[in-house]
């Protein structure tokens, strides 16, 4: 009996010491967990800088990239409080700007690309300006100035547009439509051009002479490719972020492309063949986009 | 002229006693002391300021956003695309998983053969054949047919194959000693006894392809109730997301109750056990 008491008075503090074990072990892991800064991002070479970052040196070892499918999935994550920073698209973050929990977020910075019009062709097609005739094309809208760019050089190479179908498509469904054989081509922003290529589509026409900035493509958004957003309460971590980001956007394209090619799997080859995304802290011109109704009144 | 109309009152019959059926089991006093105050919680939780109303709309911002859809969004086009693709994955999926399920089910030989291949691919997810489902065939009618008919097939096979081998012998001897054939046996004694094991087994296919569907609708379409969900969350139209869910639930929900009228009208032998 004596020796089943001993038994069990020694499982008693083995158990003991088992559980306060795993409560440091559950101590650490949350203490891990607050300390993180999680910024959100999708799979985009145009974050090169952002991807150069987290090679360097000077990068937070606190700070991790979350990847997310779209960058309204950024959005929600940003709004819940599930990250603290994000890279989200200018116009899903203008429509998160409505949501209440918004107040809670600021704009830092933004990711420009340099602007300018591709013809995007489907893969296996072999078209070019010549060829284009009993073809469908997608098109922003009817003002579009990328359209009406391409237009311009149709008729300069001496060839008729009446024989072209034109169908009007928003720049982000133009590659679905093109991979789901709805379209046979499209004219598109420029920034579009890596991810198409990485679908093995050909782009046999580029316009860079073009100035952003009409009814479909405002020049404050139009050359934005991503928003840096982050969390007003950690507003020291996205500060640190903004300035390393101002500091790796300044290597040279061949460092930058490199990175790129490196986190999303795009080869280097098609990179080489497109210009290099930029980041900047957000200017007044943006910021004020992102006035919420409460900023403004308080303001007032 | 007379059969004629007689045929017509049959189906016009038929057609209310289905709704009596289905609907039946829904309205009903005992259902609506459960739904109305779920409802009613819905309606008001949003309203304390917990949640965000963005995020977690109201009963009433959801039946704004329905309307909203129906009148101005061709809801009802986005629906018609859905049902059609899935209609066809789901028929195409019955009339080749109940004949080879049948057909395996009932001979030793043939199964030994065939039936592990079948035991492997059943296993895998559906949602895993859709990054080779896209390389092979693209997206849109292709994609959403086939990934509505991987997802249906082996339930209803694995179903029917299991309820034709698990035949009573009791009666495929009877029916030998009163000297059928093999072919009416299979018809008369073993289809009839897994019937209502392939009428459930269509139900389960239909939750199953209905994800799927959805599921084949987020790649390149421009249409149908997947798309509208997927383009109501990139545009944080989240009432909309809602309507999109329910609409689907309550298809699955109108097909199921379809098989299960048909189950009822067709397995009388299961009605009767039930009263008994």
């Amino acid at each position: 009996m004596a020796e089943e008491q001993l038994s069990f008075e020694t499982l008693k503090v083995r158990a003991g010491y088992k559980d306060i074990f795993l409560l440091v072990m559950l101590l650490l892991m949350c203490g891990c967990h607050h300390h993180q800064f999680k910024i959100g991002v999708t799979s985009s070479p145009h974050l090169a800088s952002l991807f150069l970052a987290e090679k360097s040196g000077k990068w937070d070892k606190n700070s991790h990239l979350v990847n997310f499918p779209t960058s309204a999935d950024v959005g929600y994550a940003l709004i819940s409080g599930k990250i603290d920073a994000g890279f989200m698209e200018p116009n899903k973050a203008l429509l998160i700007k409505e949501i209440r929990e918004f107040k809670d977020i600021k704009v830092i910075g933004k990711i420009t690309y340099k602007y300018g019009g591709v013809l995007i062709v489907r893969k296996g097609l072999d078209l070019d300006l010549h060829h284009l005739n009993g073809h469908t094309i997608g098109i922003s809208e009817p003002e579009c100035k990328l359209y009406h760019a391409l237009l311009k050089d149709i008729e300069y190479a001496h060839d008729s547009t009446a024989g072209i179908r034109f169908q009007t498509i928003p720049f982000a469904d133009m590659i679905p439509a093109i991979e789901a054989g709805r379209i046979d081509a499209a004219i598109t922003k420029s920034s579009y051009g890596a991810y198409a290529k990485k679908l093995g589509m050909t782009i046999p026409y580029s316009q860079w002479n073009i100035t952003a900035g009409d009814a479909c493509c405002p020049a404050v958004t139009a050359q934005c490719e991503f928003l840096l957003l982050g969390r007003k309460e950690k507003a020291n971590e996205t500060d640190q972020l903004s300035r390393l980001l101002l500091e790796t956007t300044k290597e040279s394209d061949a460092v930058l492309r490199q990175a790129a090619a490196e986190k999303t799997g795009i080869s280097g080859d098609i990179l080489e063949s497109l210009p290099v995304a930029a980041y900047d802290v957000a200017d007044n011109k943006l910021l004020q986009l992102f006035i919420t109704v409460d900023e403004k009144e308080k303001k007032e | 002229m007379h059969a004629k109309n007689k045929n017509d009152k049959n189906i016009a019959g038929e057609i209310v006693s289905f709704f009596r059926f289905s609907f039946g089991t829904i309205i009903t006093g005992q259902f609506a002391v459960v739904i109305i105050p779920l409802l009613l919680l819905w309606e008001v939780v949003p309203r304390l300021h917990l949640f965000s109303r963005n995020l977690f709309p109201t009963f009433s911002d959801c039946a704004s956003a329905f309307e909203h859809l129906l009148l101005h969004s061709n809801l009802m086009g986005h629906i018609g695309l859905s049902v059609f693709f899935f209609l066809i994955g789901l028929i195409l999926s019955v009339i080749t998983a109940v004949p080879i399920g049948i057909l395996l089910g009932w001979n030793p030989a043939l199964r030994k053969y065939f039936m592990p291949v079948f035991q492997i691919l059943a296993p895998i997810p559906p949602t895993a054949w859709v990054p080779i489902a896209l390389i092979f065939l693209g997206v849109g009618f292709p994609l959403r047919v086939f990934l509505v008919y991987l997802s249906s097939f082996f339930p209803i096979f694995l179903n029917t194959f299991q309820a034709i081998k698990d035949t009573d012998r009791r009666y495929v001897l009877s029916a030998r000693v009163f000297g059928a054939s093999e072919l009416n046996i299979l018809i008369h004694v073993h289809f009839y006894h897994a019937l209502g094991a392939i009428l459930m087994s269509i139900r389960t296919g239909i939750s199953i392809g209905l994800i799927m569907l959805t599921a084949a609708e987020m790649y390149g379409v421009n249409g149908g109730l997947g798309f509208l969900l997927v383009h109501s969350k990139e545009f944080f139209r989240i009432p909309d997301m809602v309507v999109c869910m329910a609409v689907l639930g309550f298809i699955g929900w109108f097909l199921t109750e379809i098989i299960k009228y048909l189950e009822k009208r067709i397995c009388l032998w299961k009605e009767s056990r039930q009263e008994a």
